[in-house]
């Protein structure tokens, strides 16, 4: 069981007991404005978390308070050659900056230490400018793009150099 | 430069970068933290980013704001423009 302690937030692998907090964040409009599109639907919910408990090739995580309250969420998946994928990243209202830094870089240390990667990849809508300029802040270079999306790659290097001026 | 005037350039150039509705007030009554924060935690990461670049250009030092330092502290020094401004102006004096 994978049960990560920080100093602002803990991450653990998702379970189905999460999967409503999940529907909270993924349906709230102004969150989900860049994201596919996911349907209120419980069950479905609950069926994509037992489905992905039975693969063995990605990480789902639930970034938790210190007081253990689910405030965020965030998956590694799409591991390729030398590059891990980074993407549902969600966060309550609520959550603070340094939460919402330290769930992130908890998951990712946890990425390179598991792959052994050296980068990680990703893509973000045109449209998402915060949270672009967030992941170049970060050491984030575009690789790539089509009419709506950006694609990006990080070195592991360039991130932890970035990361560690907040954290 | 007094360092609120850097805070206020900071805003300035933050707002350039948002939307209309999300502009932020120069004002003693903003909060940049906490329950209050009229920016979200991803908006703070860049403010805190330009404030550094600024007091790198004006005053030719490099600081980290976020630091053990300002974790250590009772209140955040990121909570207002007032505690900002003097956290700000306790590190340089370092």
């Amino acid at each position: 069981m994978i049960d990560i302690k920080g100093k602002f937030v803990n991450i653990r692998e998702v379970d189905v007991a999460d999967a409503e907090f999940i529907l909270s964040l993924r349906c709230d409009s102004k969150k989900s404005k860049y994201l596919h599109k996911t349907e209120y639907n419980l069950q479905k919910q609950i069926d994509y978390i037992k489905k992905y408990k039975m693969s063995d090739n990605e990480w789902y995580f639930i970034i938790e308070s210190k007081t253990n309250e689910p405030i965020g969420t965030y998956r590694i998946y799409d591991l390729k050659e030398d590059s891990f994928c980074i993407g549902s990243w969600l966060m309550k209202d609520n959550c603070n900056p340094f939460e919402m830094m330290e769930g992130e870089y908890l998951c990712k240390k946890f990425a390179f230490e598991q792959t052994g990667f050296e980068k990680f990849h990703f893509d973000v809508r045109k449209e998402n400018k915060k949270v672009i300029r967030y992941h170049k802040l970060m050491g984030a270079k575009i690789v790539g793009e089509t009419d709506i999306d950006y694609f990006f790659e990080c070195t592991k290097e360039d991130y932890l150099n970035n990361i560690s001026k907040f954290l | 430069m007094e360092i609120k005037e850097i805070l206020k350039l900071a805003i300035d150039e933050l707002n350039e970068q948002l939307e209309d509705d999300e502009k932020v007030e120069f004002s003693d009554d903003v909060r940049f933290i906490g329950s209050k924060a009229c920016i979200d935690s991803i908006t703070f990461v860049t403010l805190i980013s330009i404030i550094e670049e600024l007091i790198e250009e004006k005053y030719n030092k490099t600081i980290h704001l976020v630091n053990e330092k300002a974790f250590s502290q009772k209140r955040s020094p990121f909570y207002s423009i007032e505690t900002m401004s003097a956290y700000i102006e306790d590190l340089l004096k370092e």
